[in-house]
């Protein structure tokens, strides 16, 4: 670790205004001054002693002495105080500066990052690395800077006092850097390990959470708990491990420093028999040596914090070094060009694979009018959601473009692009909040929307009289992962939110799949009147959602297979045909053997 | 048992170490003491008389005690850490599996997500309590009471006065320190609080990107994060500001004893080395005096995370209770029961018997109790009256265990591990099982997709699965039920996201693997259940229609309104 280099990154990424900081060097300095006088105080109370001077003199010396470094440490603590303001805004605008940045990078990385992440168990080891750069940018102020300047201070002051005491201390010095330098190799590896381990297993256990219901009908407690157990049992050892290290640290930085005030004490203490030196001044020099010690101290311990949040910040640099999805040249478009021609959608040609050896999107190419409604049948993993990605912008065509509004969607801004296309996905996301908030997300400006508004989409939505039920209404709290809704509740309040939204293109994945049929009818007419002159795209393997659709195309390995209305399909005998024939069998069978 | 008894248990788990920590402990605290003397020694003597070889002895030897002592705290440091050590993970792996085997419903109301996140925090706090009491406080009270020994038969009289006024400046240290507490406490509320925003945040990431509301929540961050802030300055303000005037307080008995001590030096009442001695002696004092008043106001917040350890430790678990029988058919029968969800009824005097092998089916509308009908079958949550007797045992009385072991659930929203396929179908990364996945997999017609993957079986799934289609999720669902092949099978939804062909074929291999066996099957898509034993049509928590498909169309009613509704424009 280049250590300066550090410091002047931490520095960079306090953007520190160059006239506080000033301000804050010399506040520290005042302080530190102030506390230099007191051995020379010192020892002119105790040289006083053998002055041969009346009870009465000394008394009147001895309250001067204690009301003068009575004064000059209040004088510190107050400017100290006053610092303190200033430094703490400091460090924080610093950290916060990172939690910015840091969480709009985030917000931003590209939704492969995700999955591949376990991104929300990752959020707190983030913060918490953030929290340490930040204890280092604090610190860097309140201790380094403080206690170096007081060591300056002080050295300067013992140096011209007595030079050849002083040396003594400046030799010991890099001795004390030196014993710790391979230490604290040990400490930094074993540091990221900890952190590591820590995060391993409350991951674990957090994920647990998530998936009770599958933990505890395959009675998996014991499994994980087993694994939980090793992940501790790691943690322990890498715990003891950086406790010992870290004494060992200090016990060696320490023994230095005794080492340094001994030799001083027989060195000085010969001088003293040599008559070069009087025991006043020995003495108050004895005082400045001792005072020099919780500085240095400071600044070794400093050092600690400095590898620990260098850790941690490496690990935030590793993350906002990955780019962004919206950092590509091309999308500047910020309006679509006819928008009020309505929202046609073209795909023309598009390949797309999320490996590169396992084909998925092959060559499609498709044309929907504005207003229309296409629906899309096909077996499991054809590719039905995927075509919501690419037109999401959350994953990127390989080659061919899709087109809205006669526009490439690859030149649009995302922001743009998502503004204009809503969607429902197969599985609802809730955020842990109250429904309205929950709704809320669908608005573009959630302070104007009244409850009344709200109520209103909930009835569109089919959702009003469960809503109604609760008796916390709009405030009820869903739960992780909407967990206290049942399926179809969960998939009513994503139709709201998508309807409050009111996008020009709908997307709906199953949208209605864990509903009933009656339902469904419902919602499908209020989705009628709503949406009316919206261009949408529905998903769904139950064919009663969409038989009406204007257009049906069947999607089997990325390639479409058929394409027309439902009564054309049925006439081509082809794959709709056996889908169809699959689902009504059971009922013509029946029908037939009534 | 009370809170002591609760930690010691945990302590005890190092008990190897733990007697040669105390000893270390307190002999460190004691080693430190002579040196003044020996300060003194050379003030007071060596130097007046010029013998420097004296001197330099003195010197030496002052060097190895101190230096000894340094060393040895290496080794006290790393005992007392393996106590510690052993201890948490003790109390941490306790904490872990009281989680893990709390009631289901602890889960749906969230407690245990909170704990979870104090997980860490309370550990560490939990694992200091111990040895902070022998640190700071009973190595302190040794380290005063030699102390004060050695400045008495010094000089009684600066003594009495010295050990007087500290503990006075004392008292003010700790008054000083509690107003810092309540300052603490909202820092650490605003910092959790920002945590769980954030972590749902990343939890929704799609909807919140798909809705382009990124700045929105990106602004309610900033907003977090500035408050954060506000209480962060306050705080740093209030400790500084305290850490101040703890520096002159402590600096009152210092400034007393190099006062009235020069006063008595120059009377000869004291030599110059008592003085010093007595400098020094004050300020060893001081970090026994400091760790007092750190030492109190720590101890509240350990002691509020031990509780909250225990409380976690206490948590019911739900697989202590019960008897262990062995279960062998599949029958089911539910006697006038009874739940609610906090105020709400949902079902009342519910009744149902569904003998061995019958295959039935279950549908109605949204919110109609489905799920939480299979939820209590499978005992995640018990009826608050009435019985459910699974193979003619009341399940309230059997071990939740046993009762799952045979009983086989298909979730609606089918949650997944990020790791492995084979991780998720049979909770293991070994291999040798393979033969037998592979052919539930054909079985759940989910073999043909998987052999495409490079990875095969190895082949990691993302968060919560997402990186497959939500039909191959399903499929995977289906074939882990399949795997442990259970008595009783529940599938709520199994095959929603899967198209008519496809849910044939796994109909058809599941004809022959549910043959014999009970099963339950909650669908939407009537074609999944046309051919059911018999349908149960569930509304607001009550079956309002009981009979195969032909009998409730018959019947004209709920059932054949659905049906007309889903066959409407198809045949
Ligand atoms: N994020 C991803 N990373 C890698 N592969 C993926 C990802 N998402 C989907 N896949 C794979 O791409 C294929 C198509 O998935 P997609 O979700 O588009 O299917 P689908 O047609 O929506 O199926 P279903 O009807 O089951 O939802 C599947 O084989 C799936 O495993
Ligand atoms: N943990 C919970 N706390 C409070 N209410 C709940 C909880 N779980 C479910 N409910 C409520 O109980 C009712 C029944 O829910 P359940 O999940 O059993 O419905 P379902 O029949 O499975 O519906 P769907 O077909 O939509 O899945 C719903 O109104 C739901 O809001
Ligand atoms: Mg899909
Ligand atoms: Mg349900």
């Amino acid at each position: 670790m280049k250590i300066f280099q550090f410091l002047k990154d931490l520095l960079q990424l306090a953007q520190l205004r160059q006239r506080n900081f000033v301000y804050l060097i010399i506040l520290i300095i005042c302080a530190e001054s102030l506390l230099a006088p007191t051995p020379f105080l010192f020892s002119w109370l105790i040289a006083s002693l053998n002055a041969g001077l009346s009870s009465q003199e000394i008394i009147e010396i001895i309250c001067l002495f204690a009301a003068a470094t009575f004064a000059l440490n209040l004088g510190h603590a107050l400017i100290t105080i006053a610092r303190v303001r200033l430094s703490r805004r400091f460090s924080l605008d610093a950290a916060n500066n990172l939690r910015h940045q840091f969480f709009c990078h985030l917000v931003r990385l590209p939704y492969g990052y995700f999955l591949n992440h376990q991104a929300g168990g990752q959020a707190t080891s983030w913060l918490n690395d953030i929290d340490d750069v930040d204890k280092a940018i604090a610190e860097l102020v309140n201790v380094a800077i403080t206690s170096f300047i007081r060591l300056l201070i002080f050295g300067t002051a013992l140096f011209l006092w007595n030079p050849s005491i002083a040396g003594l201390a400046l030799v010991m010095m890099p001795l004390t850097v030196l014993i710790q330098r391979r230490l604290r190799a040990t400490v930094h590896k074993r540091s990221r390990e900890k952190v590591d381990l820590r995060e391993a297993l409350s991951s674990t256990i957090a994920e647990a959470a998530n998936t009770i219901s599958v933990v505890k009908s395959f009675t998996l407690e014991s499994l994980l708990h087993k694994h939980l157990h090793t992940t501790s049992e790691a943690y322990q050892l890498a715990d003891v491990s950086i406790e010992t290290s870290q004494s060992a640290l200090r016990s060696s930085a320490s023994v230095v420093l005794i080492f340094t005030q001994y030799m001083f004490f027989v060195f000085g203490g010969w001088l003293v028999i040599g008559g070069e030196l009087n025991v006043a001044d020995f003495l108050a020099q004895i005082l400045l040596i001792t005072m020099l010690i919780e500085p240095l101290n400071n600044v070794l311990q400093y050092y600690n914090v400095l590898t620990q949040s260098h850790a941690s910040l490496h690990r935030i640099q590793e993350t906002l070094d990955l780019p962004t999805e919206d950092n590509d040249e091309r999308r500047h478009v910020k309006q679509l060009t006819d928008a009020n021609a309505g929202a046609s959608l073209t795909f023309d040609q598009v390949h797309f694979r999320y490996h590169e050896d396992i084909p998925l999107i092959e060559d499609l190419s498709l044309t929907l009018q504005a207003g229309e409604t296409l629906a899309i049948v096909g077996p499991s993993g054809s590719g039905k959601t995927t075509l919501f990605h690419l037109l999401l912008g959350l994953y990127h065509a390989n080659s061919g473009t899709i087109t809205l509004a006669g526009t490439d969607i690859s030149t649009l801004s995302l922001e743009t692009l998502r503004h204009h296309v809503g969607v429902v996905f197969q599985e609802q996301t809730l955020l842990n909040t109250s429904i309205r908030n929950n709704l809320l997300l669908g608005a573009d400006d959630p302070e104007s929307i009244t409850d009344e508004q709200l109520w209103h989409i909930l009835s569109l939505a089919h959702a009003n009289d469960f809503v109604a039920s609760f008796p916390d209404a709009l405030d009820t709290v869903v739960g992780l992962n909407g967990i206290r809704l049942s399926g179809g509740q969960r998939q009513r309040l994503a139709i709201a939110r998508v309807i409050l939204k009111n996008p020009d293109v709908l997307l709906l994945d199953e949208a209605t799949s864990a509903l009933d049929s009656v339902s469904e009818l419902h919602i499908q007419e209020a989705l009628n009147d709503v949406l009316e002159s919206r261009t949408s795209i529905v998903i769904a393997h139950r064919l009663s959602t969409i038989v009406h659709a204007d257009c049906i195309v069947v999607l089997e390995h990325g390639r479409i297979r058929e394409q027309g209305t439902h009564t054309e399909l049925l006439e081509q005998g082809g794959v709709y045909k056996s889908l169809y024939d699959a689902q009504v069998e059971g009922f013509i069978n029946w029908e037939a053997s009534s | 048992m009370n809170m002591f008894q609760f930690l010691w248990l945990h302590i005890r788990q190092g008990r190897g170490f733990l007697w040669q920590a105390v000893v270390l402990i307190l002999l460190m605290a004691i080693v430190n003491i002579p040196l003044p003397m020996l300060n003194k020694i050379g003030l007071d003597y060596l130097i007046p008389a010029g013998d420097t070889l004296s001197l330099i002895t003195l010197g030496a030897l002052a060097f190895f005690m101190r230096g000894g002592a340094s060393a040895f705290q290496v080794l006290q440091n790393y005992v007392v850490h393996r106590v510690m050590a052993a201890m948490g993970h003790s109390l941490r792996c306790s904490m872990m599996h009281a989680m893990l085997h709390a009631p289901y419903p602890l889960f749906v109301s969230g407690d245990i997500s909170k704990h979870i996140g104090r997980l860490a925090s309370d550990v560490e706090h939990a694992e200091g309590f111990v040895f902070d009491t022998i640190r700071f406080f009973i190595r302190p009270i040794c380290m005063i009471l030699v102390i004060s020994t050695i400045m008495l038969v010094l000089d009684w009289q600066l003594a009495v006065l010295a050990l007087i006024f500290s503990p006075a400046c004392l008292l003010v240290g700790f008054r000083l320190r509690f107003a810092l507490e309540d300052a603490q406490k909202e820092v650490l509320a605003k910092r959790q609080a920002l945590q769980y925003n954030v972590t749902d945040i990343i939890e929704n990431i799609r909807a919140i990107r798909c809705f382009a509301r990124e700045d929105r929540y990106q602004a309610s961050i900033d907003a977090e994060v500035h408050s954060y802030t506000d209480t962060s300055i306050t705080f740093a303000l209030k400790q500084q500001t305290l850490q101040a005037f703890t520096h002159i307080i402590l600096l009152l008995p210092w400034l007393l004893v190099v006062c009235i001590g020069s006063y008595r030096v120059f009377h000869h009442h004291m030599t110059l080395g008592d003085m010093m001695a007595f400098v020094v002696f004050i300020e060893l004092l001081r970090s026994p005096l400091f760790q007092f008043i750190y030492f109190w106001s720590e101890m509240k917040a350990r002691l509020v995370s031990s509780k909250r350890a225990r409380e976690v430790c206490d948590l019911p678990d739900e697989y202590a209770n019960g008897d262990s029988k062995p279960l062998n058919t599949g029958s089911i029968s539910l006697n006038n029961v009874c739940f609610a969800f906090g105020s709400t009824p949902l079902f009342s005097n519910l009744s149902l018997d569904i003998p061995d092998g019958q295959r039935v089916a279950l549908v109605g509308p949204s919110g109609g109790g489905k799920t939480t009908l299979s939820n209590l079958l499978i005992g995640f949550v018990h009826p608050d009256s009435g019985s459910i007797k699974i193979d003619g045992h009341a399940s309230a009385a059997l071990n939740p265990a046993c009762l799952r072991q045979h009983i086989g659930m298909v979730f609606q929203d089918n949650p997944m591990f990020d790791g492995s396929i084979r991780y998720n179908l049979l909770f293991t990364n070994d291999p040798s099982q393979d033969e037998k996945i592979w052919a539930a997999l054909t079985q759940a017609e989910a073999r043909e997709f998987i052999e495409e993957l490079t990875g095969g079986l190895d082949t990691t799934i993302g968060t919560r699965g997402l990186k497959l289609s939500g039909g191959q999720r399903q499929r995977l669902a289906i074939a882990r039920v399949l795997l442990k092949n259970p008595r009783i099978v529940i599938m709520d939804e199994a095959t929603s996201s899967l198209d008519s062909l496809t849910e044939q074929r796994i109909q058809q291999a599941m004809d022959s693997m549910l043959a014999g066996r009970t099963s339950v099957t909650i669908a939407h898509r009537l074609s999944t259940i046309v051919a059911a034993d018999r349908i149960l049509y569930l509304e607001n928590g009550r079956i309002i229609e009981d009979g195969n498909h032909a009998e409730l169309l018959k019947r004209q009613d709920a059932y054949y309104r659905l049906y007309q509704t889903q066959t409407d424009g198809l045949i």
